[in-house]
């Protein structure tokens, strides 16, 4: 039964969407089906962690499709530990979102319906086994992104989104090639840690891991390719669709980890030094501008993009150092954490902002008239930045300090970054809390419902509890 | 003797329908009848075509294959899915039909016989016989076309080629002693030097190139397809293409293959021209109906730059590829029937605006459609594409591959332009109330789409080309 269950966790998302476009138009139906989904989803998750062999390497419960047999084309899919960790902490980010999504839009259906899709494509992608399946859903993000930004995104200017689409379809483009030659030369579907393993002409390999990396880093915002995702998270104002654009880096990631598992392609090693250098100037750019930004969302983004491009830097500098597996798992703790923490951060500054809007009152010392939700807020913004009894902290920091063993420099480089950065986000909670800053004071600001609230102290109990033991639920 | 009759019972239903059609006169209010009884000829004509499907219509001038059968019954389905959709534009202007479905006869009896013909005269003649029938609906059905410059362009374009053709035809027929394809290509074969026999051959595919709509004889129905009725529109996309494809590959392997050092350059040319003008004048477009068009001329180019091989390999690719591309401008050319403001069919993209709200089932299937147009995974067209770019990669044709790429990037532009009116842009606009039949239709497509996407084999894999085109 446990063999099914893999194939059901992929698929359920679009099952769900399909339940989501068949409801009625109730406000409430679509959210209340897709809340149902997405507790399904977590449950099917926690049964196969249940079942999982941690001490072994590799794909589980693989399940393979031959789909096109005289090809040599079969589909394979399985888990392993990081695959989950990653899917657990998309769901919990999405289903945090979806909870606090206002009942009285009416869009709510196409709205839940295109999240349920694109989490079916990441359910894919993070279950995918070999090139073509990998392929298939990374390509097949852009759609439900497109017109999830389009329809909810409140751009004003069409050239903005314009330029998402080209930019992403370009990268698709460039992995498609990619694919080709891999299988021009493989004659058939290839499993994706083999890839970096196969004998290729010196031309032929040069073509297919740049066409991989460029691919995969068009979709992390590093110097050159940041453009399309800094425009786009800067008018977006849905929490919900907020979250699905910053859950994309986390897809180019992913894709580094997968093509990397075994060993980093010879012909890919002397550019290595090349993108990390990119990586930091990025870093550091990145943060300078979060702190020039008043907004606080601004300075979110400014926290994620830093933290994703850690993640891409320990990945290029220390998978050749240290065991694959040992480096995958802290880089999976540390995501299974920071995306339900940057989700919720998220959701809470553009209520906020919703909040001023409505009220027309200053955004500034807001928090001091929301008691409750100036407690949570604070507590998950010292969270994110590394409160020393939270996973993040102990997992980044497990990180960072390989990264100084790897070398100094680029230690105190990253440091330097993360310094900048907590010291921006802290003066912004500064501000935030004070009262004095306040300039029209309004004392009917709505503060957070106390379900929401609860809500919102389970899942940073649950948090806090993989501080002890990140797989504290598996039994 | 008889079962020569016998076998050509499909022709002779189909002739027998023209005639009635030619002899009686339908009014408007018979619109239905007359739309039923062409189904009703059509359809015993395809039954009788898959009765006698491995037997040689025409004995002699034909071939009866597998390769036959399928493209016949592709071509049957089009004729169908074009009658369905012409009743209802008809029914809705409340004019009569039959003008239109005795054109649709004779086109299917050029279109069988271009796919069944082994003899270049038999080609040729069926190569007229589609072109009157193309002049003779662009000349009834077009839209207030008095101002335009180009109102005859079709015309006068096709009566040149039709001159050029019966020339090419008899000299090759005359050099070669006999029509028959296999007679011809050996003469091919030994008089390759020959400029006048190449010219005679390259006069042949530029018949298949102005009928397809192939850069730079594309002009045609660039001009005419802004004002299109959209019966005729969904014509010259659906069903002629598809019939000139068809015989276009036949002849490519069975005749034309001995000239493929020669003939290759002219299709890559070809190929380059009609994907840079497909995707460039998509992007200019402000009109669905052109937009299709230069969408076509854009998959046409792709053929050609496959089908410059002149391997089993490449037109089994090109088969496929076309294929797809069917199934999706077939899906688009259906979902403009869902897309009525007071009576009259939807033009420009600006009219679309407020689609996906009142309107979402269509605007979703069209939007998939496009993006299946793009070779967007997960969608079936990918599979399309990804056999595209095997081909090229497999004959290490590297620049075609990036250009065929670079080319599709631009021609997303396009259909963004679309989407975004659908979406993201709010009006005022309505719509009228669709059938219920047309989303079935759609829906029949989309099953068909979701069935290959998930069953593939059918149609990628072995070269499955090899056992139907001489079997």
């Amino acid at each position: 039964m446990i063999f099914g269950l893999p194939v059901l966790l992929m698929f359920l998302p679009l099952l769900g969407c399909f339940f989501v476009l068949s409801s009625r138009q109730n406000a409430n139906n679509a959210k209340h089906v897709t809340i149902l989904t997405l507790c399904s989803g977590i449950l099917m998750i926690l049964r196969l962690f249940s079942e999982l062999d941690l001490s072994q390497k590799g794909m589980q419960f693989v399940y393979n499709f031959d789909w096109l047999t005289s090809a040599n084309i079969t589909l394979s899919f399985g888990v392993d530990a990081f695959s989950l960790l990653l899917l657990a902490g998309i769901y919990i980010s999405l289903l945090t979102a979806v909870v606090s999504l206002p009942l009285q839009q009416h869009e709510n259906k196409s709205l839940l319906a295109w999240n349920m899709y694109f989490l079916w494509n990441v359910s894919g992608l993070l279950f995918a086994n070999d090139i073509i399946s990998f392929y298939t859903f990374f390509a097949a993000i852009l759609l439900p992104l497109f017109m999830l930004i389009g329809q909810f995104g409140d751009l004003k200017k069409k050239i903005g989104l314009y330029m998402f689409f080209i930019f992403n379809f370009a990268g698709i483009i460039v992995l498609l090639c990619a694919v080709v030659l891999v299988f021009k030369y493989y004659h058939g579907n290839i499993m994706l840690h083999e890839i970096a393993l196969m004998n290729m002409p010196q031309k032929a390999a040069k073509a297919v891991w740049g066409g991989v990396c460029l691919a995969l880093l068009a979709r992390i915002p590093i110097w050159p390719f940041h453009y399309w995702i800094s425009s786009i998270v800067s008018i977006i104002k849905n929490p919900l669709v907020y979250i699905i654009t910053m859950l994309v880096p986390l897809t180019g990631l992913y894709g580094f980890m997968r093509f990397w598992q075994l060993t980093i392609a010879e012909s890919v090693m002397p550019y290595i030094n090349f993108m990390a250098i990119i990586c930091l100037i990025t870093m550091i750019f990145i943060v300078l501008i979060g702190i020039a930004h008043k907004e606080f969302l601004y300075k979110l983004f400014a926290y994620m993009t830093v933290y994703y491009l850690l993640f891409l830097l320990a990945e290029i500098l220390l998978s050749s150092i240290l065991q694959a597996d040992t480096l995958q798992m802290n880089i999976a703790y540390a995501l299974f954490t920071f995306l339900p923490v940057t989700s919720i951060l998220i959701i809470l500054d553009l209520q906020m902002e919703k909040e001023c809007e409505d009220k027309n009152c200053d955004y500034r010392g807001i928090l001091a008239y929301m008691p409750k939700r100036a407690k949570i807020f604070v507590f998950y913004v010292i969270m994110a930045l590394g409160m020393p009894v939270s996973a993040l902290f102990w997992n980044n920091f497990i990180i960072v300090s390989d990264l100084f063993k790897f070398s100094f420099n680029i230690g105190i480089c990253v440091m330097f970054a993360l310094s900048l950065l907590t010291i921006s986000m802290l003066y912004e909670l500064y501000v935030m809390r004070d009262l004095k800053k306040h300039i029209s004071p309004n004392e009917n600001i709505a503060d957070i419902s106390n379900l929401h609230l609860a809500y919102l102290a389970f899942i940073g109990a649950i948090l806090f509890l993989s501080f002890f033991n990140p797989l504290w639920f598996k039994f | 003797m008889i079962e020569h009759f016998i076998y050509m019972l499909p022709l002779l239903i189909l002739l027998f329908g023209s005639t009635i059609f030619a002899c009686k006169k339908f009014a408007a209010d018979d619109t239905p009848q007359c739309f039923k009884l062409c189904r009703l000829i059509i359809a015993v004509s395809f039954a009788f075509s898959i009765i006698f499907y491995n037997r040689p219509m025409l004995i002699g001038l034909s071939a009866a294959n597998h390769l036959t059968s399928i493209l016949l019954s592709w071509l049957f389905v089009n004729v169908f899915i074009i009658l369905y959709l012409a009743r209802k534009w008809f029914n809705s202007i409340k004019q009569s039909g039959d003008y239109f479905c005795s054109g649709i006869i004779f086109a299917t009896i050029a279109g069988c016989l271009l796919i069944i013909s082994k003899n270049i005269v038999l080609t040729a003649g069926a190569v007229i016989l589609l072109m009157a029938v193309n002049i003779r609906m662009l000349q009834k059905y077009r839209e207030s076309m008095q101002n335009l410059q180009f109102k005859n362009v079709y015309t006068k374009s096709a009566l040149w080629l039709m001159i050029m053709l019966l020339a090419a035809t008899a000299k090759l027929y005359f050099q070669a002693g006999s029509g028959d394809y296999e007679i011809v290509q050996n003469m091919l074969h030994e008089k390759q030097s020959d400029f006048i026999t190449f010219g005679a051959s390259c006069i042949l595919v530029l018949a298949f190139m102005f009928l397809l709509a192939a850069a730079p004889l594309h002009y045609w129905l660039i001009y005419t397809a802004a004002k299109m009725s959209l019966p005729i529109l969904i014509y010259f996309l659906l069903l002629v293409p598809t019939v000139a494809f068809a015989c276009l590959i036949r002849l490519d392997m069975l005749m034309l293959s001995t000239l493929s050092g020669s003939l290759q350059i002219l299709y890559c040319a070809i190929g380059f021209m009609s994907v840079f003008v497909g995707a460039v004048g998509a992007c200019a477009s402000v009109n669905i109906r052109q937009m299709l068009a230069y969408t076509l001329v854009f998959f046409v180019g792709i053929d050609f730059i496959i089908l410059q091989h002149f391997t089993l390999d490449a037109v089994q690719t090109a088969i496929v590829y076309c294929f797809f591309c069917w199934l999706a401008l077939c899906g688009i050319c259906i979902t403009l029937f869902c897309f009525k403001n007071k009576g009259e069919y939807l033009l420009q993209f600006d009219q679309f605006a407020n689609a996906a709200y009142k309107k979402p089932c269509a605007a979703l299937i069209m939007t998939l459609l496009f993006f299946s147009l793009l070779g967007l995974p997960p969608l079936t067209g990918s599979l399309g594409l990804f056999a595209v770019l095997n081909e090229l990669a497999a004959h290490n044709c590297f620049y075609s591959l990036i250009y065929v790429l670079l080319m599709l990037l631009i021609l997303s532009y396009s259909y963004l332009n679309v989407m975004q009116k659908m979406y993201f842009e709010n009006s005022r606009n309505n719509f009228d109330r669709t059938g219920f039949d047309i989303y079935i239709l759609l829906f029949a497509i989309v099953a068909v789409m979701i069935f290959v996407a998930l069953q593939p084999h059918y149609l990628i894999g072995n070269l499955w080309m090899a056992e139907i085109f001489y079997g």
